[in-house]
């Protein structure tokens, strides 16, 4: 049985503009995959596509006004604090660690919230600020870290209570090329080792290649595309031969080559 | 029950390293309330000193060192009393990260009031050594002892429920900010009746005679009112227990009304963006 099983999600919004009638904007539209646990998903799409509004639909933050999601035998939004329990999220635009303090007393916070017991605590904790190299940074409030350090601290947030599902909502933004690459190793050596499952959304294909197993595209509210990425470039990268688009042609043209076909 | 005591020591872990940061300006904050207090007295002592027939009547109900004791009592008990929406609640609120918050595993309501109730505790260990001061002052400006044992108990008492009516109110206030999109403006209108009701600026008790019943059982008596009149030995015969049944009663009801508030509120919270 997948881990995770959608059934024609659908999700719209209502604006209200000044002196205008509200406007109803489908930010999904029956939309439907599964995924198996372990499994490693890119999701991608240009802005306003539906990504965010798909993960905060996973994670239960959202509930939607038609079909129905199972994620290992829960509804996220009616059963939400024991499903977020088994969860990780990472927001690329939000934080996650109080402003105020060092990423440690977060920790600590997180510790008591999740009831992660203090061995356990003890021992991921040290593993994972291991990987992510930011020993250095445990005692410096979050206010004054980097744009690259926190989000590698707020990815420690994320795994502490070992979650069975990762979500991550553009991990790598504004990241350096050396912290993006360091990223990627971590999430990838993660997946191997603990079997997490996740499901990332990105404009960087380059975070696709590298790391997932399977691409999902998402536009205007519809899954579009959902497979591996190969068949997806040898699609959409005009006519010339696959050594060729290998060596010769960016992804991110083939990527918007394909918006533009697509029409999204 | 276990969880919620979890949650509210995590919190107040946070927000006292948060106050032991920013204890400069905490610190100033009791030294500005120790200077408040002592003009508030020379005022009050003006007043009794000058009462004439017509006023000293209005005085009738508090002896000038039960108001000095009031005083002192409230600049610390005042730091209960939320002046505002949680700073950190109020910026989630305002920029979208609601729903960040709506991923941990724990009740939104049961979070907050943690945070709510913690920073407000930790407010009060920094005000709380202003009556520390206040016993070393001399002749009318001293703080006087409580008028009994059984009075000091009551007081602990009644205090401990002040401390989670005055969270329940600001996390009622804080449902109705996430309900109604009034903007942060609006929201300071509850709160600031709800502190001129308490007796904040003038005890309860030198207020007008026919108001007294009212005052007494509208919900922010329990605020300070309530606890320093054991302190202090101004309950009347036959209030007592009715005014600490009051004080509970209140907080149940605003716990239960912001939690139905915000549970509503939950399902069709807008996280704009990100
Ligand atoms: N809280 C909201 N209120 C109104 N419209 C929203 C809200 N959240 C998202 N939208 C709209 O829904 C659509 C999808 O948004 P989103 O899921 O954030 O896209 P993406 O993450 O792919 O860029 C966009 O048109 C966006 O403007
Ligand atoms: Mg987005």
């Amino acid at each position: 049985m997948p881990q995770i099983e959608l059934c024609e999600i659908s999700k719209s919004f209502t604006v209200r503009r000044k002196k205008a009638a509200a406007q109803v904007i489908r930010a999904l539209y029956k939309v439907s995959f599964t995924i198996e646990e372990g499994a490693l998903i890119g999701l991608i799409g240009p802005n306003g596509a539906g990504k965010s509004t798909l993960v905060k639909v996973m994670s239960g933050i959202l509930t939607p006004e038609g079909g129905t999601c199972v994620i290992s035998g829960r509804v996220p939004w009616k059963q939400r604090t024991a499903h977020v329990a088994e969860i990780g999220v990472v927001f690329g635009q939000r934080s996650q660690l109080w402003w105020d303090v060092p990423p440690n007393d977060s920790y600590d916070l997180l510790k008591d919230i999740y009831a992660i017991k203090t061995p356990a605590f003890n021992k991921r904790l040290s593993e994972l600020t291991g990987a992510m190299d930011i020993g250095g940074l445990l005692n410096t409030p979050v206010r004054q870290l980097s744009l690259g350090q926190r989000m590698r601290c707020e990815i420690v947030a994320a795994l502490l209570h070992s979650p069975k599902i990762l979500f991550l909502d553009e991990p790598t933004i504004g990241l350096d090329a050396v912290s993006k690459l360091a990223l990627r190793d971590f999430l990838k050596e993660e997946n191997k080792k603990s079997g997490v499952t996740m499901i990332l959304t990105t404009h960087d294909m380059t975070d696709v290649e590298a790391l997932c197993s399977r691409v999902m595209v998402i536009g205007r509210g519809n899954i579009l595309y959902n497979g591996n990425l190969e068949t997806l470039k040898q699609t959409y990268s005009s006519e010339k031969p696959a050594e060729v688009i290998q060596i010769y042609q960016n992804i991110d043209e083939i990527i918007a080559n394909m918006y533009r076909e697509m029409k999204i | 029950m276990t969880r919620s005591l979890k949650a509210f020591a995590a919190m107040f872990k946070i927000e006292f390293f948060k106050g032991i940061q920013y204890r400069t300006a905490a610190a100033v904050n009791s030294v500005v309330g120790l200077f408040w207090g002592i003009i508030e007295i020379a005022v009050f002592s003006a007043f009794y000193l000058y009462a004439n027939d017509k006023t000293a009547a209005f005085f009738a109900s508090l002896t000038l060192r039960q108001v000095v004791t009031h005083v002192w009592l409230r600049q610390a008990v005042i730091a209960f009393h939320p002046q505002n929406i949680e700073e950190d609640i109020r910026g989630k609120i305002n920029n979208g990260d609601v729903g960040v918050e709506l991923v941990r595993p724990v009740p939104l309501y049961l979070l907050w009031f943690s945070k709510t109730a913690a920073s407000r505790l930790v407010l009060f260990l920094f005000r709380g050594t202003i009556i520390l001061f206040s016993m070393f002052l001399s002749g009318i400006y001293k703080i006087s002892a409580p008028v009994s044992v059984t009075g000091f108990l009551l007081f602990l008492v009644s205090l401990v429920s002040a401390f989670f009516l005055c969270a329940a109110f600001g996390m009622f206030v804080t449902s109705l900010r996430l309900a109604v999109d009034w903007g942060d403006g609006l929201t300071y209108i509850p709160l600031i009746a709800a502190n001129v009701l308490s007796g904040s600026y003038l005890p309860l008790q030198l207020w007008p005679d026919f108001m007294q019943k009212f005052l007494l059982y509208q919900p922010f008596a329990g605020y300070l009112d309530i606890p320093l009149r054991f302190y202090i030995g101004s309950v009347k015969a036959g209030e007592a227990l009715p005014s600490l049944i009051a004080q509970v009663l209140w907080t149940v009801f605003f716990i239960a009304a912001g939690n139905i508030i915000t549970a509503k509120n939950v399902k069709n919270i807008i996280v704009q963006g990100g």
